[in-house]
């Protein structure tokens, strides 16, 4: 249903609902003010100005993130958020500590918010993190529905240097609401929130490989607690956090390259992009032909690659009992005209544009995965959730609107 | 970053300890900071281009950096044998040196992006004594 109202004043005047820039359809606003609207959207004007206000009701389309990095990580992240435009940031003048990002159109919520039991109480009961004992799924389920129905939300802080539980902050339904952490299709009424979920699966050696990257200029920190960390996490990432695999949309795996025998630095990359079929709104990434299987070296005549080069693979498969497609790319990108022509070559990857993919990886080209298949996936997975998120608004806005006029 | 909008330039700001006019050296400046310098005047801009950072900022990096290596060393002894290896307390500990290095990670890299997570806080109270200006050894 569509509500239109006029609001022509002379005192400061406040919108309730947020206004975003980005593809707000139905809403006119005009003012004559100089002062530019807030990042919540709320007109302080003290010159005359005139809203023309239709919306149509638009409930938040709900995105899950499930990997064991981290929340704040996020290249993953900054990469989603920067293809609906703009950067997520922290909110300002909150908890420093919090772990919430905030762009114009997108919230990421940090799944480790809902901590039930702080660093004390786990160590006290003998459970990690990732053990769903210290997690409140209620809560969580409340929370990311609420907000989906447009409440907004009081969410807790988990802060990871005390280890304690700080007080709530608000948060205000955004268009798109990002859920970011260990557990975020664990719970089956969670899961039946998200429009769209992808799991985010980084192979052991891989994992050990960044550790060592992260942690070896610690002080406290040496091979073998590195090793021993990783090894003793493993039982319970096994037994809770994996088998979320199998529900997601789209996952990306992570492993080490096939193309350099031997090669344990970790630093080219073998990545699979496996996709769900069926799914809603999401049609696949494709290679030349939907459905068949392709192995295909771009290098070659027409492009010269550098050591050790490119390769990419498609093909259908089985995943956990679902019907998949897979695309895998293992090496790297060395220059602009191989991750153009790459692009050129892949089908159904919901650009707007040619090189709309080869633009965003260049914006953030100091982003880790930058030359690999984890910034072109990540870039990808980026542009179909937004393709996803057009396609689900586009039916909500079925309703004819009355726009009047000033 | 790119959100402060032009209302901040009207935000009055308490003199400065002259340290803090120094510390601008322009030649530091990445290109993402001195592109909103023209807009937002004081502390932030100065923290950013001149790479030190506030007390209460580097107290936390110096902590949580204490903190893991108290951590893993406890983490050592509770895992000795293989009974210690399997236990809970074995797995409990390790995740907390996790969390640490992860913290410590993500603290690093946020103050190295300028985004240093107290810099809301000393806009406002820039003459607390978390908001001190430390030189980077």
């Amino acid at each position: 249903m569509a509500i239109c109202a006029v609001y022509t004043a002379t005192t400061p005047i406040h919108t309730t609902k947020p206004n975003f820039g980005f593809h707000q359809k139905h809403q006119l606003i005009l003012y004559t003010s100089k002062e530019r609207s807030r990042r919540w959207g709320r007109l302080s004007s003290n010159s005359t100005s005139s809203e023309i206000s239709c919306s149509a009701e638009t409930k938040t389309v709900v995105i899950g993130l499930a990997a064991d990095s981290g929340c704040g990580k996020s290249t993953f992240m900054r990469r989603l958020t920067s293809v609906f435009g703009g950067a997520a940031e922290p909110p300002k003048g909150g908890n420093p500590d919090s772990n919430t990002l905030i762009s114009d159109t997108t919230t990421v919520i940090c799944l480790d918010d809902y901590h039930s039991l702080d660093r004390t109480g786990r160590k006290e009961k003998g459970v990690t993190a990732l053990d769903p004992r210290a997690n409140d799924f209620d809560l969580m389920y409340e929370q990311v529905k609420a907000i989906k129905d447009g409440v907004a939300v009081e969410k807790p802080i988990y802060n990871h240097v005390t280890g304690l539980l700080d007080p709530p902050e608000l948060i205000k339904p955004p268009k798109i609401l990002v859920i970011e952490g260990l557990h975020p299709m664990f719970d089956s009424r969670v899961r039946d929130l998200l429009d769209f979920s992808i799991y985010l699966d980084i192979s052991n050696e891989v994992k050990f490989a960044w550790k060592i990257q992260r942690d070896m200029a610690e002080r406290g920190h040496s091979l073998e607690s590195i090793k021993a960390s990783i090894e003793a996490r493993k039982p319970d990432f096994d037994a809770y956090i994996d088998p979320q695999k199998q529900y997601a949309d789209a996952v990306i795996e992570v492993l080490p390259t096939q193309l350099i025998p031997d090669d344990n630095e970790g630093k080219v990359l073998r990545v699979k992009l496996v996709m769900k079929e069926g799914v809603k709104y999401f049609s696949p990434v494709y290679l030349f032909d939907e459905g068949s299987t392709i192995s295909w070296i771009p290098c070659g005549r027409k492009l010269t690659c550098s050591y050790p080069g490119i390769k990419f693979a498609y093909g259908p498969d089985a995943y956990f009992g679902n019907e998949v497609s897979v695309l895998e790319m293992d090496g790297q990108f060395d220059r602009l005209d191989e991750l153009i022509y790459v692009e050129s070559h892949l089908s159904n990857i919901s650009t707007k544009f040619y090189g709309e993919v080869t633009q965003q990886m260049l914006k953030h080209a100091d982003f880790p995965g930058s030359n690999n298949g984890t910034g072109l996936f990540q870039t990808i997975v980026g542009l179909k959730i937004r393709d996803l998120y057009e396609q689900i608004i586009a039916e909500k806005a079925a309703a004819p609107v009355e726009a009047a006029k000033v | 970053m790119a959100s402060i909008s032009s209302s901040v330039s009207r935000i009055s700001y308490s003199p400065f300890p002259s340290s803090l006019h120094r510390s601008r050296s322009r030649e530091h400046t990445p290109p993402h900071v001195a592109s909103f310098r023209k807009r937002s005047f004081g502390a932030i801009t100065a923290v950013a281009a001149s790479g030190r950072r506030y007390k209460g900022t580097v107290a936390r990096e110096e902590k949580l950096a204490e903190m893991i290596a108290q951590k893993v060393a406890e983490a050592m002894q509770v895992c000795e044998g293989d009974e210690g290896k399997d236990s809970a307390a074995c797995h409990v500990a390790w995740d907390e040196v996790e969390e640490l290095s992860r913290a410590k990670a993500l603290l690093h890299r946020r103050v190295a992006s300028g985004h240093d997570p107290l810099e809301g806080f000393c806009k406002e109270n820039p003459l607390s004594d978390e908001c001190q200006l430390c030189d980077d050894d």
